[in-house]
């Protein structure tokens, strides 16, 4: 029904990710979990199908001595979240 | 949030945004022990050096200001070690810089002057009034606005006292327009 929207934003784990990382400089792992409410092993897809799309840059680093997974929006994906957001106020005549 | 690909219509899209985005507030707070515990050390500097200077014989009076420095340098480092790497929202990342850059030129000031044989403080005094006055600014917490007038007002002052007085100015600044504002700031919850 909404062909134009771009797919890679257009599911509700995803579009919350970018979201968070559109206000913030960069977020780890736990907080995108709490702030998405999702579970790890869909937060880790998404994460993953949006770092392919090149939306989003992933850091592996450690924090002491356990992994901790960094998130940072790239411009490529802030372009896309720009034009997501530009494109669902013209469905919804705003 | 459902982990199958479920696709959003533009209401839904538009809800979700807004509301991801609120979630998303910026965390002054994490970094509040930090800019207080400069605002701590300044104050206590100054004060000493007010007093030593006015009320003793020591040769030494001045040295508050490098035991604070150092002790001050040593502790961010160490914070800000341990906090690496998190989550950081814009606003925190834009506070960091400035107040990094605000002490460059606070250490450049202060060999400056000496090297010129005068004491800093009107110039330490408006480096503090700009952090405190843009941290409020950009934070739009007026505590912290008003604390950064204070800081430019007693600037002003400082031109006008004895050199013996300037310390004591510097830590009325940093107590009435940093600590107070900062520890309101920190128990407040709005920001």
């Amino acid at each position: 029904m909404y062909n134009g929207l771009d797919p890679v934003l257009n599911t509700p784990v995803r579009l919350a990710i970018v979201s968070v990382l559109v206000k913030v400089r960069q977020a780890d792992f736990n907080y995108l979990m709490e702030v998405t409410q999702t579970t790890q092993g869909n937060l880790s897809q998404q994460i993953k199908k949006l770092n392919e799309a090149k939306y989003i840059e992933v850091i592996k680093t450690f924090k002491g001595n356990y992994p901790q997974t960094i998130c940072k929006l790239t411009d490529t994906g802030k372009k896309a979240f720009e034009k997501y957001v530009a494109d669902i106020k013209i469905y919804l005549h705003l | 949030m459902e982990a199958n690909e479920m696709k959003l219509d533009p209401e839904q899209s538009l809800r979700l945004i807004t509301a991801t985005i609120a979630k998303t507030r910026d965390n002054i707070k994490a970094m509040s022990d930090c800019f207080l515990l400069w605002g701590w050390l300044i104050a206590a500097a100054s004060l000493l050096f007010y007093g030593l200077h006015a009320f003793t014989t020591t040769r030494l009076y001045f040295l508050p200001f490098p035991l604070a420095v150092a002790i001050g340098v040593v502790w961010t480092l160490r914070y800000f070690r341990q906090l690496k790497a998190g989550t950081e929202t814009w606003l925190n990342w834009f506070l960091k810089q400035l107040w990094l850059a605000i002490g460059v030129c606070f250490l450049l000031v202060v060999g400056i002057s000496l090297l010129n044989h005068q004491l800093p403080f009107t110039y330490t005094l408006l480096l503090g009034g700009l952090g405190t006055l843009v941290s409020g600014l950009v934070m739009r917490f007026r505590p912290l606005i008003a604390g950064g007038i204070l800081f430019l007002l007693l600037a002003c002052c400082s031109v006008m006292v004895g050199d013996a007085l300037k310390p004591l100015l510097q830590g009325i600044a940093v107590i009435g327009g940093y600590l107070a504002p900062g520890y309101l700031l920190k128990y407040s919850k709005s920001v």
